[in-house]
């Protein structure tokens, strides 16, 4: 890459040449992703999400009541103009507590991804590189373990033995999420592998983590970055399965699954406590996973010439 | 122009006709001008071989024979297929049906492809007895012998045997075999054979073409052959139809192709082959394709073409007569 | 056959097994190359013909060093080639492979394609030492500079065999390899990329191993043809006599079998040689010559031995027992 970019220096009209393909190829890029209209819906779906998480004290109506606030002459108030979505049994805002809520289980995506993927793919890169050998057996037999493990027995077992709380429970999330990714990338990694490039660099003398990084690496991104953004929605629900069991965020943190869990007890008279957070997790798990088909879209190039 | 005359005199019914057919797909923000000029006459009892090299539209011109192109993918601007009279372009779906499924009969390039790995040879084969209209009825028995017939015409020894194998049990040639026994089980009177023996090895390629020939002789239907190589439509064909880029260039019979070929691609791409002979390979024929989207607007070839002249630039030549029979859309003949 | 001084490369008996588990308690084995004794001299094209499953690919990839032999030998000059290749002879030797889709990392540059064999076989070499072999090998193959900012997806099949061919001239190899380097492409396409094979060839004094199943092309090129049939040689001989006067049977259902396109070549293939029966399954051949299943020759003999290697001409061996007397012509 380096030495392309100082090629382009050298000669200008390239440059412009380059620019002009890029803006080509980001252009087809939208056209990929933007023929299902759901990816569209995704998108818009989980930018307003972030942003709603990112300006939460700007955009409730009534940010205090994200924390340890009482007021119980308003509790289990049925929806109206002051509270959209009703409030709680201490009397606190749905409406802010769900975006709040927002922040928590974002935060926790974020973080769980960015533990697991890394660990997950490397280990899955060095077993398809070395696929048959005893490192391979060793990486894949310790993912199999992991695997067969139900997952959520596998994050509570976790949780449990540490202390409940947002932290363990992404400690929990991640053990049980890297293995997924060492799978994924052992599969792609063994079968780029065997590509001819691949085989033409080991004959002639390239070093082997020139062949892991910089030949096959670059060849496997794109169904990682799909399944990403696919699984940021399920680490969500995970999240939330376990503040619902009382195992992820301690109140009084908002957390959606808590909420479910709490509005749980005053089914159905004060339906509003539990519909509505459960509504905001179907609608986080469905916007990152149009978004995630998109992307999916977007990096198969592999479409027709004619469509 | 009138296409009977490419062939001189016509011994049969002529069974299809193309007459100047242009078809655009649809592609973002536009067309991909892929047929630009196809003019095609087949005979019964006649075997045309359709040239070209990748990308040429010689296989979306086959596609079209068949109306197998998704509707919403393409628009037919200029131009008519008849089959026996009547255009397969202004068919409703039940008439295209009926020439598809008793008509016209089709083989693939890739016999794997073409044969459903998961049901036997015998079961697919029974199918296309029962499906088509001369296997009409229930005779399952009758259905059978048909079966069992069209595996020996294609000189399969013990039919009975491979009647009970499933496809990834059978070579490649075998497989091409069988397809061919499916192609013509029943009566048909058109059979399209898309690079038939291109996948397969020299020797069997070999035997594939010659049962091909016999059997398409023997029931008197009309063949048209696609394939890159000049020297299989040699020797299976009788007139050849040389396409560029969408365009039929040149067509004539077989033999005067290769006497007296008129057009400066045919001409390339004759060169450009490797002869048994030896005598080392000419130059070839230097760029590529055009792109579909915006196709060079007079000759298609112009712009690989070492004879061009600015008439190639802003015209596109129509076929002309380079001899009685013989034609070639080419401006410096 | 008799050994050539003049040698850059001498296949010795070499043997290629792959196991494919077992049968009856009996390890099975796919003997994809089985005794190939072959001399390459320098400067030489040598075409090495056959069929699929004749295992021409599988030899082609052991000298490249993509398999360990499981019997026999090769020697690079005078060198055997063993488990650890030093870089000086992966420098040495290059490969092209069929698919140009395949062989360049789509994820690449041109340049940087072209510029790993650089940077592992001169590392002394600055960037813009780089730069300018880049520029030259681009030239070499006839491409502009400018595709060394391209990418393999946004150029022609045939451009991007030009670029394999180009990555595979940046250590100034002395044995190139061809692995039907343009099966893939159109007519039009490979005349080009031949002439242009031979050009460098006789520029560079390279030595080539040229692998292909059309005999037409190799024809054109080869100075000396192989003919490879389920693992064994057949039939090894110079271009020209190979073609003029085929011995072996199967040379001849092969030579026959070729669609050709003027009536001088037709009068080139061996009457009576019809082509017909199946290539059987490399996996439990039959004893006997491997062929005699096909071969309207075949006689009792056949079934029960196999043939060894007989010289019949100047250079010219066959693998066939109605050669086994010694006769000739």
């Amino acid at each position: 890459m380096d030495s392309a970019k100082e090629g382009l220096k050298a000669d200008r009209p390239e440059k412009r040449w380059l620019s002009a393909r890029r803006a080509e190829e980001l252009e087809k890029a939208w056209r990929r992703f933007s023929r299902n209209r759901l990816s569209v819906m995704g998108l818009i779906l989980v930018t307003l999400i972030l942003l709603l998480a990112w300006l939460a004290p700007y955009v409730t109506p009534y940010p205090a009541h994200a924390g340890a606030f009482t007021d119980f002459v308003n509790s289990c108030a049925a929806p109206s103009a002051e509270h959209w979505l009703g409030t709680d049994n201490m009397g606190r805002d749905i409406l802010t507590r769900i975006v709040f809520s927002f922040r928590g289980a974002l935060y926790m995506a974020v973080l769980v991804l960015a533990a697991a993927v890394p660990v997950g793919c490397s280990l899955g890169l060095l077993a398809g590189y070395l696929r048959g050998t005893w490192l391979d057996t060793l990486i894949m037999r310790v993912t199999d373990v992991f695997l067969s493990v139900p997952a959520l027995l596998l994050a509570l077992a976790v949780v449990s033995i540490l202390e409940p709380g947002l932290t363990n429970a992404m400690i929990a999330v991640t053990v049980m999420w890297w293995p997924w990714y060492a799978r994924l990338m052992y599969g792609i990694a063994s079968s780029c592998r065997n590509e001819y490039y691949v085989i033409h660099a080991e004959l002639i003398g390239a070093s082997k983590p020139h062949i892991i990084f910089r030949q096959i690496l670059p060849n496997c991104v794109s169904p990682i970055f799909t399944k990403m953004a696919l699984d940021v929605g399920w680490v969500i629900l995970i999240g939330a399965t376990l503040s619902y069991v009382g195992l992820g965020e301690q109140p009084p943190t908002p957390s959606l699954g808590q909420m479910v869990s709490d509005g749980s007890r005053y089914m159905p008279d004060a339906w509003w406590m539990t519909i509505f957070p459960s509504f905001a997790i179907v609608l986080i798990i469905l916007g990152f996973n149009f978004l995630g088909d998109g992307i999916g879209d977007m990096l198969s190039k592999g479409d027709s010439k004619y469509e | 122009m009138s296409s009977g005359e490419v062939n001189g005199e016509v011994n049969g019914e002529r069974i299809l006709d193309i007459r100047n057919l242009k078809l655009w797909y649809k592609v973002y923000k536009g067309y991909a001008r892929v047929l630009n000029d196809v003019t095609l006459s087949v005979s019964r009892g006649e075997k045309v071989g359709l040239v070209g090299e990748t990308g040429c539209g010689k296989t979306t011109t086959a596609k079209s024979i068949l109306g197998i192109i998704p509707e919403h993918q393409y628009v037919v601007p200029e131009g008519e297929i008849y089959y026996k009279g009547k255009d397969i372009l202004r068919m409703n779906a039940k008439e295209l049906g009926q020439v598809r499924s008793g008509e016209i009969s089709m083989i693939y390039q890739e016999p794997a492809a073409a044969l459903n790995p998961v049901f036997t040879v015998g079961q697919q084969m029974m199918d296309v007895a029962r499906y088509s209209s001369q296997g009409a009825g229930k005779n399952r028995k009758r259905h059978r012998e048909m079966v069992l017939d069209a595996i020996r015409d294609v000189f399969i020894p013990d039919p009975e045997r491979i009647f009970h194998f499933y496809p990834n049990q059978l070579s490649g040639g075998m497989k091409q075999r069988i397809c061919i026994a499916m192609a013509i089980m029943t009566r048909r009177d058109l059979m399209i054979a898309d690079e038939p023996g291109t996948a397969l090895d020299v020797t069997i390629q070999a035997q594939v073409h010659k049962i091909l020939n016999e059997l398409v002789n023997r029931r008197h239907m009309a063949l048209i052959m696609i394939t890159h190589s000049l020297g299989v439509a040699r020797e299976l064909t009788d007139s050849i139809y040389v396409m560029y880029a969408g365009t039929v260039v040149e067509s004539a019979p077989s033999a005067e192709i290769f006497r007296r070929p008129a057009h400066p691609y045919t001409i390339g791409l004759l060169a450009a082959a490797p002869r048994l002979s030896g005598g080392g390979i000419q130059s070839g024929i230097y760029g590529s394709i055009p792109d579909y989207g915006s196709p060079p607007p007079g000759c298609r070839f112009e712009p690989r073409c070492s004879r061009a002249g600015a008439r190639c630039k802003a015209e596109a030549p129509s076929p002309r007569e380079a001899e009685p029979g013989h034609q070639a859309a080419c401006f410096n003949m | 056959m008799q050994t050539d001084p003049a040698a850059i490369l001498r296949i010795k008996n070499l043997k290629l097994y792959f196991p494919i588990g077992r049968k009856h308690g009996e390890p099975q084995y796919v003997k994809a190359v089985d005794d190939v004794s072959l001399d390459i001299a320098k400067g030489e094209i040598v075409g090495l013909v056959g069929e699929s499953g004749s295992g021409k690919s599988t030899l082609a990839y052991a000298v490249a060093g993509m398999f360990q032999p499981t019997g026999g030998s090769i020697l690079y000059e005078g060198r055997e080639l063993g488990k650890k290749r030093g870089l000086d002879i992966k420098k040495s030797i290059q490969i092209v492979f069929q698919d140009p889709g395949s062989s360049l990392n789509p994820q690449h540059t041109i340049q940087q394609i072209l510029e790993l064999p650089l940077k592992i076989h001169q590392p002394q070499m600055t960037k813009q030492d780089r730069e300018r072999r880049v520029k030259e090998l681009l030239n070499m193959v006839e491409l502009p500079d400018s595709y060394r900012f391209k990418s393999p997806a946004s150029i022609g099949g045939g451009e991007k065999q030009m670029a394999a061919i180009a990555r595979a001239l940046a250590t100034d190899p002395r044995l190139i390899i061809l692995d039907e380097p343009t099966s893939a492409l159109d007519v039009s396409i490979q005349a080009k990329i031949i002439n242009m094979l031979l050009k460098l060839q006789q520029q560079n004094h390279l030595t080539y191993l040229f692998i292909t199943h059309d005999l037409s092309l190799m024809r054109n090129i080869a100075g000396r043809v192989a003919i490879l049939y389920l693992g064994k040689l057949d039939e090894v001989a110079p271009a020209e006599d190979f073609f003029r006067h085929p011995r072996h049977p199967y040379t001849q259902m092969l030579i026959s079998s070729i669609p050709v396109i003027s009536d001088e070549e037709e009068a080139l293939k061996p009457a009576r040689a019809e082509s017909q029966g199946e290539i059987p399954s490399p996996v439990n051949l039959p004893p006997g010559c491997g062929f005699h299943q096909r071969c309207r020759q075949a006689t009792g003999r056949c079934r029960s031995e196999d043939p060894v290697m007989r010289p019949v001409g100047e250079g010219h061996d066959v693998r066939c027992h109605l050669f086994d007397d010694g006769a000739g012509a």
